[in-house]
């Protein structure tokens, strides 16, 4: 009985001085850095405009870098413009052996000369649609 | 594409690049014509019988980027190969790009789509009896 009361004063006692230890010793480090910026800068570290500068002028300056980064090759650029909607040049024809123009028939405005087109039926595969 | 040119140089080779790859693919014959449909579908069809050889193996695709007007028009043996609903997908990936400006990238749409309806299955095997 008299010896396990004795073992939990003496655990007790140890862990005491451990913690009392590391708290003095966490406590006292700054003290110990001798050339800590806060003894440069006995009023603190920054004034307000100098936070308001950290902490407003550094993000406000990352963001403008950021949007010139992704804006900057468009402009580089000629603008984007709908191929489609602008088209306003001559007629265009590939894959076709008629070229341009068929046995006196005009492929471009879909008249074909009439020994190729005569007593043929036009197949009526395919679709049609508008955008 | 500025307004007011046609088709650039640049263009025309994606196009035929486009069509020459879907022609080796699957064996049938694709046209492109870009430019004015005067009467519309009546128009496609007459341009199909004059593009010359076996225009019953050929798909023609006419884009009328003024009017906003597509015809795909198949010839007979085509047409058995990629049928009207297969033509209709490739139509409604063609105008989609076509509404997002993009000329080029809805013909490749459109005729790849095409093409890999009607391509050959691939021989997985041999026989070698």
């Amino acid at each position: 009985m008299t010896s396990v009361a004795s073992r939990r004063i003496v655990r007790r006692a140890v862990l005491g001085t451990c913690s009392v230890a590391t708290i003095a010793l966490l406590s006292a480090s700054p003290a110990m850095a001798a050339d800590s910026v806060y003894d440069q800068h006995p009023t603190g570290l920054m004034t307000p405009g100098q936070a308001v500068l950290v902490f407003g002028g550094i993000p406000l300056l990352v963001a403008a870098t950021i949007w010139l980064l992704v804006s900057a090759p468009s402009w580089t650029r000629k603008g984007r413009t709908s191929d489609a909607a602008a088209f306003a040049g001559d007629a265009l024809v590939v894959g076709s052996d008629a070229d341009m123009t068929v046995g006196g028939g005009d492929f471009a405005s879909g008249k074909p000369a009439m020994d190729i087109a005569s007593g043929i039926d036009v197949p009526p595969g395919g679709t049609s649609a508008r955008w | 594409m500025p307004a007011g040119d046609g088709i650039t140089d640049r263009q025309r080779v994606a196009i035929e690049e486009i069509v020459a790859a879907a022609e080796q693919l699957c064996g049938l014959k694709f046209t492109v014509f870009v430019g004015e449909l005067s009467d519309g579908r009546s128009s496609a069809e007459s341009m199909l019988v004059t593009t010359g050889g076996d225009w019953s193996r050929t798909v023609l695709t006419a884009i009328d980027p003024v009017s906003r007007e597509l015809e795909i028009v198949t010839g007979s043996h085509a047409a058995a190969i990629i049928d009207d609903r297969t033509c209709a997908l490739a139509a409604l990936a063609m105008t989609s790009s076509f509404q997002a400006g993009e000329l080029i990238g809805g013909i490749r749409n459109g005729v790849n789509l095409m093409a890999y309806h009607a391509r050959l299955p691939q021989r997985r095997h041999i026989d070698t009896v």
